[in-house]
């Protein structure tokens, strides 16, 4: 007898329809799964034998096939245990769905099955849920450890069962589970992450970080071991205009496919921090793998994607950021398809000015020869230098110095409040031209955005040949100083404006001889 | 062949210190002279000169072979660079006067810039942003008064000093432990080509040869020799600088000595230079007075402040070289308006960042 079941599979973050069908007839005892299934599908029968069996049906001899259709597509993930298993019961006549649910809405299961007939959760429902809807099916049965994430995608159905029997007997009809709408509400959690006001002085870099997370522009941070990069670096995604719904969904379907979401945190409200170690492969960083999984830049989507140590990382690896940075999102090509990952991301890093770490230091002598510096300083090449907007560095400052000043800076929330204001001039002022913020800026859109009046080009141009800057650095200080308009509240571009931005140009004293 | 040729053989190939060579020329009528000598003549003068170290075991040794000075001179031509005996017209006087004075330098610019004894800057080639901010001032001070700078071209403070002159519009001498074809070290390329050009390069090491780390002290004392006063900008307690200060002592130069913090390393042999008696360094507007320099006509006009730059300028100074961060604090500003004010003050030259340091100018 023949049945089928739908279901679902996820190529990088676009769920797709898949049908589950399933053949018994007499014969030979076989059991075949075809369909382009992947291992961890062809080990379902021996998951699928134990649990039928232990939630009290029988598993007869007899000739069983099961393809996946479209059969032409690889397929990968364990949640076809579920899809299988009933429609292996409705093959052989063990379960007769009731007459609502052959009636209603079509269903599609998506679950991973222990021996003893359990539903344990499973990795990328989100963006495979979100998929069905798009394609019209509004009702899912999953597992109920992913009701969290699914009750993400507004208007959907969801039925959460915890074991097989729960499901079957919802089928039948024995024990009709209620379904539950999701209202895609999020749990807006209180923001826990650390407050600038926990790190003392450094007041200018705190305004710098500032300016880079109201224009989203890249910021490097230059300074010995301690002065607080890290620290301030982790503050950012704090300081960040809060996410969108849409951008919640997005970012939460990443980490659903990547697997990475937390058991009690199913949406990730909050802007990523992301901070890979310094040994960390291509692959890791754009993505990749034979069934492409979401690299950090895309784990980083949508918030901060922090390099400690800049010049330790492998410069091939860093080069890989480049194309992606500019468009986005990230494409993985591989022999049966591609896969793109959004991957918009606020570069920060931070290094130290040379290997040793004590260049300049007024403590501790550096051991470095120049020649040393040059070469260390060296291994972050010029294009990706060019993706920091901003640049400032950072000296030990003695805490004597600054602890008769009042207790803490200006706490993220303050902050916060004014980058939230600046972005939604940024917003509006760029509807419909295809970009968000200030960052992404090109030279023609800042010909209309970002003229500066005679005293202004003066002052640039003075500035451009006292410091020897080049073409790229003008381009990036009037994307820097638009942004410091747009918190200052101005329409223009003033001349403090300008000054401050040029306070944010590559130091020579590091990269220069 | 011109008399070079037997210049550098003089030099290289005779056997002869500096002082047979200085006697035996004269008493021949210069090298080509001494070599076309015959072997009795110069014999019986030996024995006469019985001060010459060389004397009793010099008879019978004299190779009168040219090929070894031809190829040296080719090599020379190749790089065009020219040659330079202690028994030329154009030889400074200052620098022979010195115990142990090159016999030959080989050469490459303006002779004209070592004709008067210069003002060497010296110091550690891993110097801290202060102390390259000291050497550039010292450099421009220097050459605004009309005076050359004496160097090493090494990394760090030799490098510097001269920057700071050429940037000044001075003119400046860099003294070479390496052969004069050689760029030592590699990333200075920039300023070798630009000192080899407009300024002069020296070097007692013939042509080709790279630097041996023995040589680089040895020709401390040719800075020494060129110059009439010695400015030690950084320098640990056992380093090159030092050893540079002792041929300065030795010779008779004045010695200057920029003091630093007592815990900074790279101050302490400077600090060790003063308390031995050099003469501290204590600001920079004095610096003509002490090299006994003339000071230039009255400065540019003062670019005009607004009240504010005003304010923070007066801050910066009083603490010079601190960092931003620091500044901005003692300032009561906002950071956005102090970063803009510190951009304005360096537009107008009046401060320079080094990383995260402000200097006033």
């Amino acid at each position: 007898m023949y049945s089928r079941v739908l279901s679902a599979s996820l190529y990088g973050l676009s769920g797709e329809e898949t049908w589950v069908e399933v053949d018994v007839e007499s014969g030979l005892p076989v059991f075949n799964i075809v369909g382009l299934a992947n291992q961890s599908i062809k080990e379902a029968k021996e998951r699928i034998h134990a649990a039928v069996m232990n939630c009290g049906f029988d598993f007869e001899s007899h000739r069983i096939t099961v393809n996946l259709t479209p059969a032409n597509k690889k397929k990968d993930g364990s949640h076809f245990d579920l899809p299988i298993a009933i429609a292996l019961l409705m093959s052989t006549g063990q379960l007769e769905p009731h007459k609502g649910e052959k009636k209603g809405p079509v269903t599609a299961y998506l679950g991973e099955l222990t021996l003893d007939g359990r539903l344990s959760s499973i990795e990328g429902a989100l963006p495979m849920i979100i998929g069905m809807q798009k394609r019209g099916v509004n009702r899912v049965v999953i597992p109920a450890g992913n009701l969290p994430e699914a009750q993400l995608v507004k208007g959907m159905e969801i039925i959460a069962a915890s074991t097989l029997t729960q499901v079957t007997e919802h089928i039948s009809g024995m024990d009709i589970i209620d379904p539950l709408i999701a209202d895609g509400k999020t749990s807006s959690a209180e923001s826990t992450a650390a407050d600038f006001s926990d790190i003392r002085g450094q007041e200018l870099v705190k305004r710098a970080a500032q300016v880079a997370a109201a224009g989203m522009h890249g910021l490097l941070m230059i300074g010995p071991p301690g002065v607080g990069k890290s620290m301030i670096g982790k503050r950012i995604p704090g300081i960040m205009t809060p996410l969108s719904y849409e951008e919640q969904l997005d970012v939460t379907q990443i980490y659903s496919a990547a697997g990475a979401l937390a058991e009690d945190k199913p949406m990730i409200c909050e802007r990523p921090f992301r901070s890979p170690h310094h040994s960390m492969s291509a692959a890791s960083l754009i993505g990749g793998g034979s069934r492409p999984m979401p690299g950090e830049i895309s784990l980083a989507h949508c918030g901060v994607l922090f390099l400690d140590e800049l010049p330790e990382f492998d410069s091939h690896t860093l080069d890989m950021l480049r194309q992606p940075m500019e468009d986005g999102q990230v494409s993985i090509v591989r022999v049966n398809g591609k896969c793109v990952y959004p991957a918009r991301f606020m570069l920060v890093a931070a290094m130290n000015p040379c290997r040793c770490g004590y260049f300049g230091d007024s403590k501790r002598r550096c051991t470095c020869s120049e020649s040393d510096r040059k070469r260390y300083v060296g291994k972050v090449s010029g294009p990706l230098l060019d993706r920091f907007d901003i640049h400032v560095s950072m000296e030990r400052i003695e805490f004597e110095d600054i602890s008769s000043g009042e207790a803490g800076g200006r706490k993220s929330a303050d902050i916060r409040q004014e980058v939230i204001r600046a972005a939604e001039v940024q917003r509006l002022r760029y509807e419909g031209r295809g970009i968000s913020s200030n960052s992404q800026l090109t030279p023609d859109l800042m010909k209309e955005f970002c003229s500066l009046d005679d005293e202004g080009q003066q002052l640039l141009k003075d500035a451009f040949i006292k410091w020897k800057l080049s073409a790229r650095s003008y381009h990036r200080i009037l994307k820097v100083a638009r942004t410091i308009a747009d918190l200052d509240g101005s329409s223009n571009i003033q001349r403090v404006h300008l000054l401050e931005a040029l306070s944010y140009r590559q130091p020579d004293a590091y990269f220069k001889g | 062949m011109d008399d070079r040729v037997y210049k550098v053989w003089l030099a290289n190939y005779a056997g002869l210190s500096v002082k047979g060579q200085l006697v035996l020329s004269e008493l021949f009528g210069g090298p080509e002279g001494v070599y076309r000598a015959s072997d009795r003549d110069i014999r019986s003068v030996m024995e006469g000169c019985s001060y010459l170290p060389e004397a009793g075991k010099i008879s019978g040794l004299f190779s009168r072979d040219l090929s070894g000075a031809e190829k040296l001179l080719d090599k020379a031509e190749k790089c065009s660079a020219k040659v330079l005996h202690i028994t030329d017209n154009g030889y400074p006087e200052h620098l022979a006067n010195i115990p142990d004075p090159p016999p030959i330098l080989w050469y490459k610019g303006d002779l004209s810039i070592i004709e008067k004894p210069g003002i060497a800057i010296v110091g550690t080639r891993r110097c801290s942003p202060y102390g390259r901010w000291v050497a550039e001032e010292l450099g421009k001070r220097i050459a605004r008064c009309g005076g050359n700078v004496i160097s090493g071209m090494a990394e760090g403070v030799d490098s510097a000093g001269h920057k700071g002159c050429i940037a000044a519009g001075g003119k400046t001498a860099a003294v070479f432990g390496t052969g004069i074809d050689i760029c030592f070290p590699r990333s200075n390329q920039k300023l070798y080509d630009d000192l080899q050009k407009n300024h002069l390069t020296l070097s007692e090491i013939d042509p080709g040869y790279a630097g041996q780390p023995w040589n680089f002290p040895k020709r401390n004392r040719i800075i020494s020799g060129l110059s009439r006063a010695i400015i030690v900008v950084e320098g640990a307690l056992k380093s090159g600088s030092m050893i540079t200060a002792g041929y300065a002592g030795e010779h008779g130069r004045e010695v200057f000595a920029v003091p630093g913090n007592i815990n900074q390393p790279g101050s302490l042999g400077t600090n060790k230079l003063i308390m031995d008696g050099a003469t501290p360094i204590t600001d920079l507007d004095s610096v003509p007075e002490l090299l006994g320099l003339e000071r230039p006509g009255a400065a540019g006009r003062r670019p005009e402040l607004t009240p504010q730059e005003d304010a923070l300028l007066k801050t910066i100074r009083e603490n010079n070289g601190q960092p931003a961060e620091l500044i901005a604090f003692k300032s009561v500003l906002p950071s956005r308006d102090c970063l803009a004010l510190i951009s304005s003050l360096e537009l107008k030259g009046l401060v320079k960042s080094e990383g995260n340091r402000l200097f006033t100018l």
